[in-house]
């Protein structure tokens, strides 16, 4: 009997042996294998790894989870079977979950014992936070996102790189700094009231949310059980209330107006929000989710370019800061001067898409033209540009802004505390079912899901900067911009140019599809360089290798008295080349265009690298149309065209600069071009009415009068 | 056309302070509502001619011509738009100017300068801005410089 039973054994020992594996070639197994209980700590979001135990003393053995059904809060992975390793991920805040794992050797009687995951300090709001994980949550709107469309900010903060160690300055209308879910990460004393000198930048108008609903994008606290979660949760926050306003200024009236208006935005102040002072010098990332969108060229502002040249070269421990800016809400329309400006009254009502194209593109915006503002167009929660989004060749990515909140997710972040301040009010029939005071998540109106606009997807790309310096803080500005155009997501990729009809023929692209530029980078006037990845810029930076080289500003090369037509109306254009000498490997281009034109609308502007890439820095049919109000009485008001106008492309970013520059200027429209305005009453041309259809003629040329180009980077090797 | 009168809204001049517009001002990208809307009708006179003095500043109730400038005094721009005069000075010098040593020189005091000597200075007496920058642009150690003034260009997006 016994020598029967050797002889069973020793036949399957003989099989087993055959397999290969070196413990059978012990001529064993025998016995069963071992396990026992595991328990390990989770958070929500953030990826366990770990190891489940098990054992066998004379044979090989797998691990395996006995019913993959009983995973019930995330999603658990036997990463290597035969040693029992996984990683578990939940979006939970809380939870345990009790998992049934066995152990098998092929042969004798498997083992099972629990994995138990405790889950706790989760952040309530997380799972309606889109733009950190997008599963098509409805962020409290009626509608969904498209699952996946998000900044891909789970894996950076697995990986370990949450922001800590980077200060953020949020420079807005103020930052609530004792919000709840923002103060652990505010630094003590290092914010700056303009207005009043104190460190407490809380806005004065309890309606002011804005800059507390960016902060909380960018560092609310993570994994404190309340509210939801900034994009880099353990970055530090400081902030300015630059855009504030002096409570004085409630009623203002001819006696006070002069303090009123002694309010915040001047160059001193901005010196101080910006880089040049003992609060803001420590900063590696300046949040701007500001701007303005004018309807007249307007030429740079020298000074605050210089000092954010300044500041980005000589920022905290020698590595420059970066400034992250919006591009504009104004594609459909915009507000200048107290008035509303839209390319026509059924844009406004939704039955016209002035041709495709942007009213505000982003290049108007002379602050938006600098290499220094890292400019950012906004996406929704459905993977498309968000409807507001300005854009143009000067936006360098795209961030996460959302829609209204109402019909389709806007952001969810921080707002002013209590149901008296801030945008969510106690209201019985508030925008959302959030905002009200009502809803179990927000009774105390401390958060908000309406928050949107570029100013919602400047502080999400601010966050992920910050993600980026803290996997490696001793990466400089140029750095962080690498890592961004080599990383950032190209979103709707089958993206249509824009074809104009001109002259009968439907074939003038006023904008075009994504391109690969010579340098091999992608780029596109919606997205730039496309939508920030967060996991793919953190992993990029820790393994960054390159080395830019000494930054390098080219001076103006000047083409003037060109006096060259620009024909009304024709496809043709005017076209005129201007031949650099300077080899750099390209990192921004700047033009300065000056052209005489009586309907600025009718231009589209394009320039032509050596290597042959295009970029449409201009688009027609755009928001320039203060010729049509100008008061002809006044020279002050009238627009002669572009004098001196600065204009970006970030589209030839890694191309060498050598070489014959191409501008194209063309007339689009030689027909009628009217737009709509709400506008001021009182003017002389305009004495009664506030709400006009303004009709600009034109049937001239247009005339070239020279233009200048520069160039950031690097040299060429 | 001498004292050529044009009524200028106030509610224009206080830009982004009354809420005259029917939308509401927000916080976030405005979702535009096609509406009557009412204009305030408080007026101020604008009694300037396009050659008296070189700045439009805000007099009483008028708008007029004036050469001088003060702190504190409200002046407008090409298109109207008030902004108010703080009394001090932005000034880049050239790389080989000492700031402290311009400062002495011209009786001001250096609030903020940076690497590339582009700085904040604040005079030490309040008398004629005007008089003051004229005599600092001739000064060969300056590039440019401008008087600091509080505005409100820039709105949230």
């Amino acid at each position: 009997m016994y020598k029967k039973t050797i002889l069973s054994i020793c036949i399957t020992t003989a099989i087993l042996a055959g397999c290969g594996s070196d413990k059978n070639d012990s001529n064993k197994n025998i016995l069963s294998p071992t396990s026992s209980d595991v328990t390990v700590s989770a958070r929500q979001s953030v990826t366990v790894t770990g190891t489940l135990t098990g054992n066998d003393k004379d044979s090989d053995i797998t691990f395996s989870i006995v019913d993959p059904d009983s995973v019930k809060l995330g999603k658990l992975v036997i990463t290597d079977a035969a040693k029992g390793t996984f990683t578990y991920t939940t979006s939970a805040s809380e939870g345990v979950e009790v998992i049934n794992f066995k152990v098998s050797d092929g042969v004798n009687k498997d083992s099972i014992s629990e994995l138990t995951i405790n889950i706790d300090g989760g952040d309530p709001l997380y799972t309606q936070q889109w733009h950190l994980n997008n599963t098509a949550q409805n962020s409290f709107s009626l509608g969904r996102g498209l699952a996946g469309n998000d900044l891909n900010v789970e894996g950076a903060i697995s990986s370990g790189a949450t922001g800590k160690g980077i200060i953020v300055a949020v420079v807005d209308n103020g930052v609530e700094i004792s919000h709840e879910d923002l103060q652990n990460n505010v630094i003590a004393g290092g914010s700056y009231n303009l207005i009043t000198g104190t460190n407490n930048p809380t806005p004065f108008a309890n309606s002011a949310a804005h800059g507390t609903e960016v902060a909380g994008i960018i560092a609310a606290e993570g994994w404190n059980g309340i509210g939801g979660r900034g994009v880099a949760p353990d970055a530090s926050l400081v902030g300015f209330n630059f855009l504030d306003q002096d409570p004085l200024c409630a009623q203002p009236t001819l006696d006070n107006f002069s303090t009123c208006l002694a309010g915040v935005q001047t160059f001193s102040n901005f010196a101080k929000s910006h880089g040049k002072s003992a609060f803001s010098d420590t900063a590696r990332v300046f949040n701007q989710s500001y701007g303005y969108s004018p309807t007249l060229p307007f030429t740079a502002d020298t000074d605050e370019d210089e000092l954010m040249l300044d500041v980005v070269n000589h920022g905290p421990d020698g590595n420059g800061s970066l400034f992250v800016k919006a591009a504009g809400n104004g594609f459909q329309y915009f507000k200048f001067q107290n008035a509303y400006w839209a390319p026509s009254i059924a844009v406004i009502r939704g039955e016209d898409n002035n041709h495709g194209l942007p009213f505000h593109n982003a290049n108007m915006s002379p602050d938006n033209t600098n290499v220094f503002n890292l400019v950012v167009s906004a996406t929704n929660a459905a993977g498309q540009l968000s409807s507001y989004s300005s854009i143009g060749s000067n936006v360098f990515v795209a961030g996460a802004g959302g829609e209204y909140g109402v019909e389709a997710p806007a952001m969810v972040t921080t707002d002013r505390m209590t149901c008296t301040k801030g945008s969510a009010t106690t209201n019985d029939r508030p925008s959302t079912g959030f905002m009200g005071g009502a809803h179990p998540l927000n009774e105390q109106c401390n958060y908000s899901s309406t928050m949107n606009g570029t100013s919602a997807a400047t502080p999400s790309v601010a966050g992920v900067i910050a993600l980026i310096l803290s996997a490696n803080p001793d990466l400089n500005w140029r750095d962080v911009r690498e890592i961004l155009a080599k990383t950032s997501t190209k979103i709707n990729p089958e993206l249509s140019p824009i074809m104009l009809d001109v002259a009968g023929k439907a074939d003038f692209e006023a904008m075009g599809a994504w391109i690969d530029n010579a340098a091999g980078y992608h780029f596109n006037n919606l997205y730039g360089f496309g939508r920030v990845d967060a996991t793919a810029a953190v992993n990029l930076a820790r393994a960054y290798k390159v080395n830019l080289g000494v930054y390098v500003i080219s001076d103006w090369t000047q083409k003037d008295k060109l006096d060259k037509a620009i024909p009304d109306g024709n496809p043709s254009g005017v076209t005129d080349s201007n031949t650099v000498l300077d080899n750099l490997v390209i990192e921004g281009v700047q033009i300065e265009l000056n052209i005489d034109h009586k309907r600025l609308p009718d231009l589209a502007i394009e320039l032509i690298s050596p290597s042959g890439t295009h970029s449409m820095v201009m688009t027609p049919y755009n928001g320039f149309t203060y010729q049509g109000v100008a008061d002809q009485t006044k020279p002050d008001e009238i627009v002669t065209g572009y004098v001196d106008t600065p204009m970006l492309s970030n589209a030839f970013y890694g191309e060498e600069s050598a070489g014959d520059w191409t501008l194209k200027v063309t007339d689009v429209n030689n027909g009628q071009y009217s737009f709509w305005t709400q506008y001021r009453a009182g003017t002389a041309q305009n004495p009664t009415a506030n709400k006009k259809v303004v009709e600009i003629p034109n049937d001239a040329n247009g005339l070239l009068k020279g233009w200048s180009i520069r160039f950031h980077g690097h040299a060429a090797s | 056309m001498k004292n050529f009168k044009t009524v200028i809204c106030l509610s224009v001049l206080l830009t982004s302070f009354v809420g005259t517009l029917a939308f509401a001002e927000s916080n976030k990208a405005e979702k535009l509502e096609v509406a009557d809307t009412k204009i305030n009708e408080q007026n101020l006179v604008d009694r300037t001619s396009s050659t008296e003095g070189a700045y439009k500043v805000l007099q009483g109730d008028s708008i007029v011509r004036s050469d001088t400038l003060n702190k504190g005094q409200i002046v407008f721009d090409r298109l109207s738009q008030p902004s108010i005069v703080t009394g001090d000075l932005v000034i880049k010098l050239r790389d080989s100017a000492s700031s402290e040593t311009f400062a002495k020189d011209h009786g001001l005091s250096v609030s903020m300068n940076t690497e590339s000597n582009l700085g904040v200075y604040t005079p030490i007496s309040d008398a004629g801005l005007v008089k003051l920058l004229e005599s600092i642009k001739k000064d060969a150690r300056v590039i440019r410089a401008k008087l600091d003034k509080s505005t409100n260009k820039y709105q949230i997006q």
